[in-house]
């Protein structure tokens, strides 16, 4: 079970190595931050909230600092719940097995991150080869790789033997990944892969208040020949007998700028680096609208 | 547009000859027939170009035994294996629509004088 907060930055096309072109949707997808965790013990179920976006200080209000102080995060402005079912063995403590399952990443990465850090680097150095700052930018590169696995792993990746790609490393890099083990542990992209089945939800694009053709898809009247029939909804019942209206029947009213749910949305590629989730096809709502996204 | 975005277009850029509507081009294009592959040629004149960045797509005209063929081909596919400018046409249009209505010598692109 994998789920996501992220912002939609739009649409475009990408060309596989087959040269097909496949229609994605780009999603700025965390890291984002656990804000609670919930327990049977505690709250009654089990879920992990998570907060996405940072907020000013001076919009926080005291229950809201509360709340993420108790985190020991920063103020995030927009937070969602997943729910999860997590066994706990004996001894264990419930929260770190819900954890687990929301970042499944946690166990595998400290194996094999290591060997994937490795390559990143020298892929990087290879395309900078001929540009002075190769080096830097290696650099650079390592420690943000070194970064995410500390950050993804979380506790336990603290106790856990330092990446070799860490042995490389000068002390500002040191300085640097001190920082990142302070954090608490964070869900990114890394906990989807590609192929992988999700559900987007998000608000719709609002339309205001639309007639039932553009709302329910009726089908209208003539435009012309004599006809007074145009974009009216027709007949909604019968007179003596009911003598109302029956609920549900389709009307006009406001369409969109409601939370919609698009189901059965393959992931095509993520990136770790950016933080950017592709999904095929379109999703609800518009450019830097705010969407959830959800393993089915 | 955001800049992730562009970025992500910028990067599946590739090059190509330039050229415009009214030109005569010769597209060499990928075919996959079950496991093999082998290059088609299409030729014909350019009637528009249309999309910006990554997306942009370009339509050919030609006829073939008598009936007008268009086909539309994306500038940047990898599929393309090269395109060639066969002549440069004197148009005064971005979008040649008005070939489709016309056959024979009526069809026909003038080739700009140098």
């Amino acid at each position: 079970m994998a789920a996501i907060l992220g912002k939609k930055l739009g649409m475009t096309q990408i060309f596989t190595d087959d040269g097909n072109r496949v229609v994605v949707t780009v999603i700025e997808a965390g890291p984002c931050a656990v804000t609670q965790v919930k327990t049977n013990a505690r709250d009654g179920y089990q879920a992990v909230q998570m907060g996405f976006g940072d907020m000013k200080k001076n919009k926080v209000n005291s229950p809201q600092a509360g709340h993420f102080k108790k985190a020991g995060v920063d103020a995030k402005r927009h937070l969602a719940e997943i729910r999860v079912e997590a066994e706990t063995a004996e001894g264990a403590s419930e929260e770190e097995a819900i954890l687990k399952l929301v970042m499944p990443a946690v166990a595998e990465i400290e194996v094999e991150e290591p060997e994937a850090e490795e390559t990143e680097v020298e892929t990087v150095s290879e395309e900078a080869a001929e540009s002075e700052t190769a080096e830097a930018k290696a650099e650079d590169a390592g420690a943000e790789a070194a970064k995410e696995t500390t950050v993804a792993g979380g506790e336990e990746a603290v106790e856990a033997e330092a990446p070799k790609a860490d042995e490389k490393k000068s002390a500002k890099k040191g300085k640097k990944r001190a920082k990142a083990q302070a954090k608490k542990p964070e869900i990114t992209v890394a906990v989807f892969e590609a192929g992988q089945k999700v559900k987007v939800t998000g608000i719709s694009k609002g339309k205001g208040f639309a007639g039932v053709i553009k709302r329910h898809n009726f089908a209208g009247g003539p435009g012309s020949h004599g006809a007074h029939f145009h974009r009216a909804p027709g007949s909604i019942g019968a007179s003596a007998y009911p003598s109302r209206v029956f609920k549900g029947i389709k009307l006009p009213g406001q369409m969109g700028n409601k939370q919609s749910t698009q189901l059965g949305l393959t992931v095509f590629d993520i990136d770790t680096e950016k933080n950017l989730l592709f999904v095929k096809g379109a999703i609800p709502g518009s450019k830097n609208g705010i969407v959830f996204i959800q393993t089915q | 547009m955001s800049q992730v975005i562009e970025l992500i277009e910028k990067q599946q850029l590739r090059e190509i000859p330039q050229f415009k509507a009214g030109d005569t081009v010769k597209v060499h294009f990928q075919v996959i027939e079950g496991t093999r592959s082998r290059i088609q040629v299409f030729q014909g004149i350019v009637i528009k170009r249309q999309g910006e960045g990554s997306r942009e797509t370009f339509t050919v005209r030609k006829h073939s035994f008598g009936v007008g063929v268009e086909r539309t081909f994306p500038v940047h596919s990898p599929k393309i294996d090269k395109i060639e400018v066969m002549s440069i046409g004197a148009v005064r249009r971005a979008k040649l629509y008005y070939l489709r209505g016309k056959v024979g010598k009526k069809a026909k692109v003038r080739e700009k004088q140098r």
